[in-house]
């Protein structure tokens, strides 16, 4: 925002109790009535020639900033002079008190210049104890030069715009009071072209050079308002997947994992002959085919198998001589067709003693059987 | 508010799985007029801003304030860096970049749309919406 005039106002006063001034009094370079805005920075100096050094805060508006300190010249007429400044709230003031004379011999000027656009840190004031504003260097692009002046002198007569300043309507405003043993003088001007490097207000004109009088001067730097932008960024959240590929479980690789629930697929696997299926205690399915247990040559072939229940399936098998089941000690049922035990090989007549001559089961004729029989019936009578 | 979305900075897969503890690793927010999304490592003053102006080098730091997993879902998230107030120009950036400190690595970026340059008493707020990132 570039600043820019708002308004501004002068008059006089010699009261001992501080004036109000109202607002209603301003005007701006069209000499119309302004309204004040939020944020408008109100400065108001104020001359009170005296006789007297009305010391610090003596000529300061309540509420009101003093814009440096004080500036007091001693001489007959004593020069009182002070620059103090206003930021306006949301409501903006209507009016402003200026301060009380010490003596109603002792006039009071005063100068109310109102501006917007400019920053609440005054860039900068110098004061010195003569009329001629001193220099400034304004240090922000845009910036804006207010001189203001006060006079202690024994006859009033107003300030004349230095000759480098504005001269738009109300930039340049001045005021005296000539009904005072001590009257003052009071004069406000403006600078607006300000581009670069230092700026000396020329000297106020007018008023008077008697040597009985005395000076101040403030020269004020006003810095451009720059809005301040809050800048946002909401950032949202972002996702990461990790994703895999299909496995096989190959033949002696593990998959071992924590607890929970997994779904492992793989295609149809054999069971082949001298392969191992290792499994650690749980619950598995495997399915299968049929498979047939057949005689390989010589070969010995084994089903082994914990305690448990099985079922063997397979075709009928003829036990041929010189063939053995042999089986382990436990319990074993083989179901099969009935047989005829029938003679395969003629056995040996008995005679003598000799052990040699025992025939074996399954080696004896029907003779042999009789004899037997009639013996063990023999036995049998004799008992 | 504007609303930037998160965009990997893509060799960072790498390190997130094989470098970066992500649940205690400092963390912070860097501004920076450049992507970082190409880049697999970050210098403090070279690729961000240089101190200045009310911005220091390296960016500001977010605290790990949630890094676990729920239904197989891992969720992390971080606080909202501290605000940066321009008392001075800072910038022009137009990125800002998640970075983890401790292994030099950055891992994301939200992109403004634009360079902005802060002047005095701008200030810049970067805010996550949310968590940081998600994993599953």
């Amino acid at each position: 925002m570039e600043i820019s005039f708002v308004g501004s106002f002068v008059g006089t006063h010699a009261a001992i109790t501080a004036q109000t001034v109202a607002f209603s009094n301003l005007r701006d370079s069209s000499n119309l009535q302004p309204t004040l805005a939020q944020n408008d920075i109100v400065f108001v100096a104020v001359e009170n020639a005296s006789t007297i050094d009305r010391g610090v805060g003596a000529l300061v508006p309540s509420t009101y900033i003093a814009s440096g300190a004080a500036n007091y010249q001693n001489d007959t007429n004593d020069s009182n002079f002070q620059v103090s400044y206003k930021v306006m709230g949301a409501t903006p003031d209507t009016t402003v008190a200026i301060p009380a004379s010490n003596a109603t011999t002792a006039g009071v000027a005063y100068a109310i210049y109102v501006f917007r656009g400019v920053n609440t840190v005054v860039a900068g004031n110098n004061n010195t104890g003569i009329a001629n504003a001193p220099a400034i260097t304004p240090t922000t692009a845009g910036a804006w030069i207010v001189a203001f002046a006060g006079a202690a002198v024994a006859a009033g007569a107003v300030f004349t715009n230095p000759a480098n300043m504005s001269t738009v309507t109300n930039h340049f405003r001045s005021a005296t009071i000539t009904t005072t043993t001590n009257d003052a003088n009071i004069g406000g001007a403006i600078y607006t072209a300000w581009t670069s490097g230092a700026f000396d207000p020329a000297v106020f004109g007018g008023s008077t050079s008697t040597n009985t009088g005395s000076w101040s001067a403030v020269t004020i730097a006003l810095k451009a308002f720059v809005a301040t932008i809050n800048y946002t960024l909401d950032g949202t959240p972002g996702t990461y997947a990790v994703t895999g590929n299909t496995a096989s479980v190959a033949f002696g690789a593990k998959l071992i994992g924590n607890a929970g629930s997994y779904s492992l697929a793989g295609n149809t696997a054999d069971l082949k002959f001298a392969a191992l299926l290792l499994a650690e205690a749980g619950s598995y399915s495997i399915n299968g085919n049929s498979a047939t247990l057949d005689v390989v040559a010589t070969v010995a072939l084994q089903i082994d198998a914990d305690s448990g229940i099985y079922s063997l399936t397979g075709g009928s098998a003829d036990l041929s001589f010189g063939y053995n089941v042999t089986a382990n000690a436990g319990s074993y049922g083989i179901i099969g067709q009935d047989a005829i035990l029938s003679l395969i090989q003629a056995a040996p007549k008995k005679g003598g003693g000799s052990s040699s001559n025992y025939a074996q089961i399954g080696q004896y004729d029907q003779q042999d059987l009789r004899d037997i029989i009639d013996i063990v019936a023999l036995i049998i009578g004799r008992i | 508010m504007p609303t930037a979305s998160y965009t990997k900075c893509t060799a960072a897969i790498e390190p997130l799985l094989e470098n970066i503890n992500v649940g205690s690793d400092a963390w912070k927010i860097a501004l920076t007029n450049s992507s970082a999304v190409a880049k697999t490592s970050f210098v403090a003053g070279t690729d961000d801003l240089t101190t200045g102006n009310g911005y220091t080098q390296g960016g500001n730091s977010c605290t790990v304030t949630g890094a676990s997993q729920t239904g197989g879902t891992y969720t992390f998230t971080l606080s909202n860096p501290t605000l940066w107030t321009a008392t001075g120009a800072i910038g022009p950036f137009r990125y800002s970049v998640l970075v983890d400190v401790t292994t030099g690595t950055p891992v994301a970026q939200w992109d403004y749309g634009s360079s902005i340059t802060l002047n005095s008493g701008d200030t810049f707020t970067f805010t996550f919406n949310g968590s940081v990132f998600t994993a599953s």
